[in-house]
């Protein structure tokens, strides 16, 4: 055996250690690599942060209508859930793209991990915290000056900013699993929420719930972001700006006609029955559309709105102020033609 | 005497240990492994000094759950494993349930024990307890099952009911395969607890162990992830080395697999 094989084999085995030790999720095949075969379509392995939901209804239209089919991409969606470490799995090349948090994004380009932003499909950050109605909290200030459990995904930032802005809260932090059914049996008094899934959720199963979304108190990143690898956006630029064409596409067809999409939705995930799925295209224009994607398209992002998000997450200590250099050139709006 | 014998005994995985850690160190730099993926054992010591206070609150939150669930599971097993063997209708109607047990995707069962239980200690001992409990219950068992019966004839004809030939001859036969028992189960504790902690758990400044390795995940700190596993694993060790040291003085005296 030559040296080169034996190297060629020690480097797979330790991205394997690694991409095993930073996954709680088995990945299907094998890594997804760059190369794009002689002919035929470009597969592409698209990570979701959750599971099938209309929050991912641009994707699903965009898969269903032929939308990537048309311009010669193969796309697989991948179904994420609570501990799905999309970032990570994108930067060690495990799939092409990934849908993930802003927060995320900015952090893994900060310890070194080139991904970049592609598109945004909500223009207004959904991240939301539900309590019952009858609850008797009336503002998300005094819901988070309360005791009690508060169910949801410990470690983002919003969490420090909300500590910031109305003093460090007595709330007792427990995990979130993508089960209702603490919040159901009263073991929590609040929990994070998605703002076109869970409130809408608890709606059709009969529980009135009061929604604070976090971005009116002025932390409201991109917060449903597609990202690619540097790498990859730079070797086939083509490739990413038809994939965010037909996602941008995919989103004006699923909020002019949500129907199939909500059928293949439902198949995906019996969670949803039509009723929710209802109710949460309802929501879904407030956050997908805005003065922006009327000018541009759905998903367009501004580089505004990303360095107010640097700047906060900067002040909250999130990331080091000397890492604005890794952090720059974060995110584009790739435009079909244009090299 | 005893200093050089324990030398003995450790150097050999002493070395395996710090080679395996100079392997790592040197891969990590030689192929640029980027940190977030996998990061080296140094990086990794520095995220336990820089996170000292936390990791060392959470491993004291992690012992503690892991402990009371490896108790309970200890006592339960052996209860349990003696009135299997006592009572032989229960031993076929129930053995195979006590499989189930071993069956179960915890996992799956873990948000339920939240509901049953509450957040915090109880469902994370909760859980730390019903992963460990199986092998306990079937080395009692086993134990219990392979008593001599030429020594079970002596107690009969000596007049000996069941429960005192059970306390006096049954229980002392199968310390040693008890004690396989709970050494398995001292790992799978651990295993249950973090399991448990990353559905019932707190989090924010009350997180243990399994509380700071999801948080930390979320925030790309793959270090902090890391030097959170290796404490985890540490509680492991330690919990199956008090079960090895009680063994080896129960049963020194006797016993050849304590020579």
């Amino acid at each position: 055996m030559s040296n080169s094989v034996i190297l060629a084999r020690l480097h797979a085995l330790i991205l394997l250690v690694g991409a095993v030790a930073v996954s709680a999720v088995p990945v299907a095949c094998g890594p997804a690599g760059d190369a794009a075969p002689a002919s035929g379509p470009r597969p592409l392995r698209v990570q979701l942060n959750w599971f099938p939901e209309p929050e991912f209804g641009g994707l699903y239209a965009a898969a269903l209508d032929g939308g990537f089919e048309r311009r010669g991409l193969d796309v697989t969606l991948l179904p994420g859930g609570a501990d799905v470490p999309g970032p990570q799995l994108l930067a060690a090349g495990k799939v092409d793209a990934a849908i993930v948090a802003g927060s995320q994004l900015v952090t893994l380009r900060a310890s070194g991990g080139r991904i970049v932003a592609v598109h945004a499909s909500f223009q207004k950050a959904p991240r939301a915290i539900v309590v019952r109605r009858e609850s008797p909290f009336s503002t998300l200030e005094e819901l988070w000056a309360s005791e009690g459990a508060f169910m949801v995904g410990d470690g983002l930032p919003y969490l420090k900013w909300l500590d910031r802005r109305f003093g460090p809260s007595p709330l007792v932090r427990v995990p979130y699993t993508g089960s209702l059914a603490p919040f159901l049996a009263d073991e929590v008094v609040a929990m994070q929420a998605f703002a076109t899934a869970e409130p809408v959720q608890l709606e059709a199963d009969g529980v009135a719930t009061r929604m604070f979304l976090v971005a009116d108190t002025g932390f409201d990143p991109y917060d449903v972001v597609l990202a690619v690898r540097e790498e990859m956006l730079q070797k086939e630029p083509e490739v990413v700006a038809k994939l965010v064409e037909a996602v941008s596409e995919g989103w004006d067809a699923y909020l002019a006609n949500p129907g199939p999409v909500n059928d293949r939705i439902a198949e995906l995930n019996p969670d949803f029955t039509p009723r929710t799925l209802e109710l949460a295209v309802a929501a879904l224009p407030a956050f997908v559309r805005s003065e922006t994607t009327d000018e541009h398209r759905i998903g367009w992002m501004t580089a505004d709105r990303w360095n107010t998000f640097v700047d906060q997450l900067i002040e909250l200590g999130e990331i080091d102020a000397s890492a604005r250099g890794r952090i720059e050139g974060l995110f584009v709006n790739p435009v079909v033609g244009s090299r | 005497m005893i200093a050089a014998r324990l030398w003995r005994a450790a150097w050999p995985p002493i070395v395996v240990v710090l080679g395996a850690l100079l392997f790592w160190e040197l891969a990590v730099w030689f192929f640029a492994v980027p940190e977030y993926l996998l990061p080296s054992p140094r990086r990794i010591g520095r995220a336990m000094i820089d996170d000292r206070d936390r990791l060392l609150a959470a491993s004291g939150r992690t012992a503690l759950a892991t402990g009371l669930g490896f108790v309970g599971s200890a006592a339960i097993g052996i209860v349990a494993g003696s009135v299997l063997s006592l009572v032989p209708l229960a031993r076929r109607g129930v053995y195979p349930l006590a499989l189930l047990l071993q069956m179960v995707p915890l996992v799956a069962i873990a948000p339920m024990l939240v509901i049953w239980f509450g957040y915090g200690l109880p469902s994370v001992a909760a859980s730390a307890c019903i992963v460990s409990l199986f092998p306990v219950v079937a080395g009692t068992l086993d134990g219990l099952q392979s008593v001599d019966p030429g020594l079970q004839e002596i107690f009969r004809i000596h007049g000996a009911g069941r429960v005192r030939a059970w306390w006096s001859l049954g229980l002392p036969w199968s310390l040693p395969s008890v004690f396989t028992g709970l050494r398995i189960a001292a790992g799978l504790a651990v295993i249950g607890a973090i399991v448990g902690e990353f559905t019932g758990g707190f989090g924010g400044d009350a997180a243990p162990l399994g509380g700071v390795i999801t948080s930390a995940l979320k925030q790309n700190r793959t270090p902090t992830v890391f030097a959170a596993i290796t404490l985890a694993a540490g509680l492991g060790f330690v919990l199956f080395g008090i079960v090895n040291g009680i063994g080896w003085a129960l049963l020194r005296r006797w016993h050849a697999s304590a020579r």
